[in-house]
């Protein structure tokens, strides 16, 4: 397969220009033109007719529309420039394809880029009756598929970035990814995808129809074993209540006749339980007597003299020494108002006389008689209180006495019942045996409840474990219909198995010939022989030169030597690919000159006997070395100019 | 009127023994009444004065005790009683021979001679049958 045309309208600098690619005893094409001429945007434009991109835009360029800037500028309202980039192909049976890709630029509203709008690629196939069969949409991208696959397009068109750089800018994922489009397991891995899915499913529906019958055996196992402990529990408490109640009998008759020690030796307690609280109560008691009694020796001391004193008072009263009790201030009230208080009536003038005389008497009085009024009255208290004293006094003793008397009743009961106690044979036996029956007791009392605990929890295990076994019944059911299903999904599994493992075989096979090939290719030059002895593509896509002196590196390589080993490794993936398309390259030997220039150019001359080569030079490069190998192999020499602001091409 | 009554200095270990006999439930204006009616007979001057009720903490029926015991110690006087330095000296006089009457009966250190003290009072006046020292026994 060769590119026999690409013609380019509108596309960047390119207004008309039509790159012809004629047939001869080589096909080696080469054109030179200085930067900015277009010879980026040629490898652009091919990319850009068969995937819609291009790979190769310097800066600059970004910004820049597709669309030739001169024609933009002159387009008018309304008025849209086309582009149009034809890529002319002939297969190995020499017939013809054209891919046509087109879209109409107008100016953007801000002048900067331009807005695009029926971008579409159409292309036309020949058929062996020389009829043009058009393809559009998806039919059009799988024939671009078909010679030139997408994603190794860097094996067909790259620059000399690319060749000097491969192996340092490609990761070993891009590595493999290349081998694995090269190895053609496209169809095998579909096939995998496929069986993957289906194996899926057919697990689903296995998962949907088994119904897990371990688990459910295992549980059904679990309460059965469950039951069987609580059984176990049951009959040992049922054991437990015989024993129990047996005993509980025999200690029965044997402590029929005998004394109830334990209730005696409770009463003890109680008794000296009583005993303290009483000694509590009686010294509470005894404080409140302490307080009568020292009130009452006050009272009692002085009681003689109080009732003296109080008689000498009483005897001047009696005598008249001393003025009755006359409220003063209420006398001078009644004088200042003119109104008795008592009878709220006037008071006449002889009243008045009265009321001031008797005030007058009273103010009078010495303060001594107020005074001993007012002991009078104090002492008439003192002496009350002396009667109620000795009444409190007398209770508080009683009730000590009563506490005093009860503590002596307690006390002999307590001596009582301990001689007794203590007088019985055997006692301490009576007493332990008495224990033992109280325990026992407690202990049938505990295992009573446990015994309905325990029979509650064997009708329910019961019920559990009858609805298991109904649930266990059904899923073996189940699991007769899931045994299709099984084989079924078995069998997916194990053609996965061998597709997955022949993808995989097919890839390693590969890389080894990928390997291999690229040795041939890069040994196969002589002055390479004499430096290196061996290349080597590892399980992880990890390419390596060694050096005829063991030393191993990528980055021992000069710069041709690198692009060397890049082209010897693409030139692998060309054969192995079985893909015959051409090799465009932009600016192969920018780096080179001397004898690394002849070889290269001497080697990728020697490959446009079999395969179509398109280099795109700079005059730099167009050197003695390459002219000179190149000059009597050559189909195609042409200029890349600029005329009238557009590139074209003119012949040398 | 006084505001403060006093008691001599060297009796302070004694009104403290009083207190713990008492279990610290009687107050120093009660003390004093005791120490006073037990003294009446044979007032004692205060040698060193030492702090012990405040006047205002006596009750009237209180203070007419202290009167008695004034009346009775200054020849049945009363015009004496206008006095209340007086009326108030004599009963801490009075307090005064008290104090040492309870010392003396609490030299004994299971206090029977004070309690012994307290059952003879008791028996001047006419009550019930106390037959014997028993119940006193119990009073501490």
């Amino acid at each position: 397969m060769r590119i026999t045309k690409v013609t380019l309208k509108n596309y960047r600098q390119y207004q008309d220009c039509e790159y012809s690619f004629p047939t001869g005893a080589w096909d080696s094409h080469l054109f030179i033109g200085r930067n900015t001429r277009g010879k980026s945007n040629f490898l652009n434009s091919i990319n850009w007719c068969l995937y819609n991109d291009e790979p190769h835009l310097k800066d600059k360029d970004q910004s820049l529309p597709i669309s030739n800037t001169d024609l933009l500028k002159q387009c008018s309202d309304g008025d849209s420039v086309n582009v149009e980039v034809m890529v002319e192909i002939q297969d190995d049976d020499g017939l013809y394809i054209q891919y046509k890709r087109s879209a109409d630029f107008s100016p953007a509203d801000n002048s900067v880029g331009a807005k695009e709008k029926n971008n579409r690629l159409k292309v036309y196939r020949q058929k062996s009756d020389n009829r043009w069969e058009p393809y559009e949409n998806q039919q059009a991208q799988t024939l671009v598929e078909m010679y030139f696959p997408h994603n190794i397009r860097e094996i067909f068109f790259f620059n000399g970035e690319l060749l000097n750089n491969y192996f340092t800018l490609s990761t070993s994922q891009r590595l493999k990814n290349t081998i694995t489009v090269v190895s053609k397991i496209q169809m095998l891995e579909v096939i995998v995808d496929r069986l993957a899915k289906i194996h899926d499913k057919k697990m689903k529906e296995l998962s949907r129809h088994s119904p897990n019958l371990k688990n459910i055996e295992k549980e059904l196992e679990g309460l059965k074993l469950e039951l069987d402990s609580v059984r176990n529990e049951f009959d040992e408490i049922d054991d437990q209540l015989t024993k129990a109640n047996k005993e509980k009998i025999e200690l029965d008759k044997e402590l029929q006749s005998s004394v109830d020690i334990e209730a005696d030796e409770k009463d003890i307690a109680e008794y000296k339980n009583k005993i303290e609280a009483l000694a509590e109560m009686k010294k509470n008691k005894e404080i409140q007597f302490n307080h009568n009694a020292v009130e009452y020796i006050v009272l009692q001391y002085l009681h003689d003299d109080m009732e003296e004193f109080k008689s000498l008072i009483d005897d001047l009263r009696r005598k008249n020494q001393l003025p009755p009790p006359v409220n003063s201030e209420l006398l001078e009230q009644v004088l200042n108002s003119g109104i008795c208080k008592i009878c709220n009536t006037d008071i006449d003038a002889k009243k008045r006389e009265y009321i001031s005389k008797l005030l007058k008497t009273i103010n009078t009085s010495s303060d001594i008689v107020n005074m001993l009024m007012e002991q009078s009255n104090q002492l008439t208290s003192n002496l009350n209180s002396f009667k109620k004293i000795v009444k409190a006094k007398d209770t508080t003793l009683a009730e000590i006495q009563d506490m005093n008397k009860l503590i002596n009743d307690y006390d002999l009961k307590i001596q009582e019942l301990e001689k007794k106690v203590l007088n019985i044979p055997n006692r301490e036996e009576i007493k332990a045996k008495r224990i033992r029956r109280r325990v026992v007791e407690d202990s049938i009392a505990r295992n009573n409840r446990m015994y309905g605990v325990k029979q509650l929890e064997i009708e329910k295990l019961d019920e559990l474990i009858a609805k298991k076994q109904e649930e266990f019944d059904k899923a073996l059911k189940k699991q007769q219909i899931a045994g299709k299903f099984k084989v079924e999904m078995e069998f997916t599994e194990k053609l996965l198995k061998i597709a997955q493992r022949a993808k995989s075989e097919l890839i390693e096979e590969t890389r080894i010939e990928v390997q291999e090939k690229t040795k041939d290719h890069f040994l196969a030059l002589n002055w390479m022989r004499k430096n290196y002895s061996d290349i080597s593509l590892s399980k992880d896509y990890e390419l390596n030169v060694i050096h005829r002196t063991g030393y191993s590196g990528i980055g021992s390589l000069s710069g041709s030597e690198t692009a060397l080993l890049t082209l010897s490794y693409i030139l692998a993936l060309h054969e192995l690919s079985n893909l015959s398309s051409p090799l465009i390259i932009d600016t192969p030997t920018y780096n080179m000159d001397g004898e690394n220039l002849t070889n290269f150019s001497n080697v990728l001359s020697e490959i446009s006997k079999s395969k179509q080569i398109i280099l795109l030079l700079t005059p730099k490069e167009f050197r003695n070395e390459l002219e000179n190998v190149f000059t009597p192999r050559l189909t195609t020499l042409k200029y890349i100019e600029s005329e009238n602001n557009s590139s074209v091409l003119k012949e040398i | 009127m006084p505001e403060i009554l006093y008691c001599d200095l060297s009796f302070k270990p004694v009104i403290d023994e009083i207190g713990e006999i008492f279990s610290k439930k009687i107050g120093n204006k009660e003390i004093f009444l005791l120490a006073m009616a037990l003294g009446i007979d044979n007032p004692t001057k205060i040698k060193k004065r030492y702090t012990f009720v405040r006047h205002s903490y006596l009750r009237k029926d209180e203070i007419s005790l202290i009167y008695t015991c004034a009346w009775k110690n200054l020849g049945h006087d009363v015009n004496s009683l206008l006095d209340e330095k007086v009326v108030y000296d004599m009963a801490e006089q009075c307090a005064n021979t008290g104090f040492r009457i309870i010392s003396n009966h609490l030299k004994d250190s299971q206090h029977q001679l004070f309690k012994k003290l307290v059952l003879d009072t008791l028996k001047k006046y006419p009550q019930p049958d106390i037959d014997d020292g028993q119940e006193f026994e119990d009073i501490s």
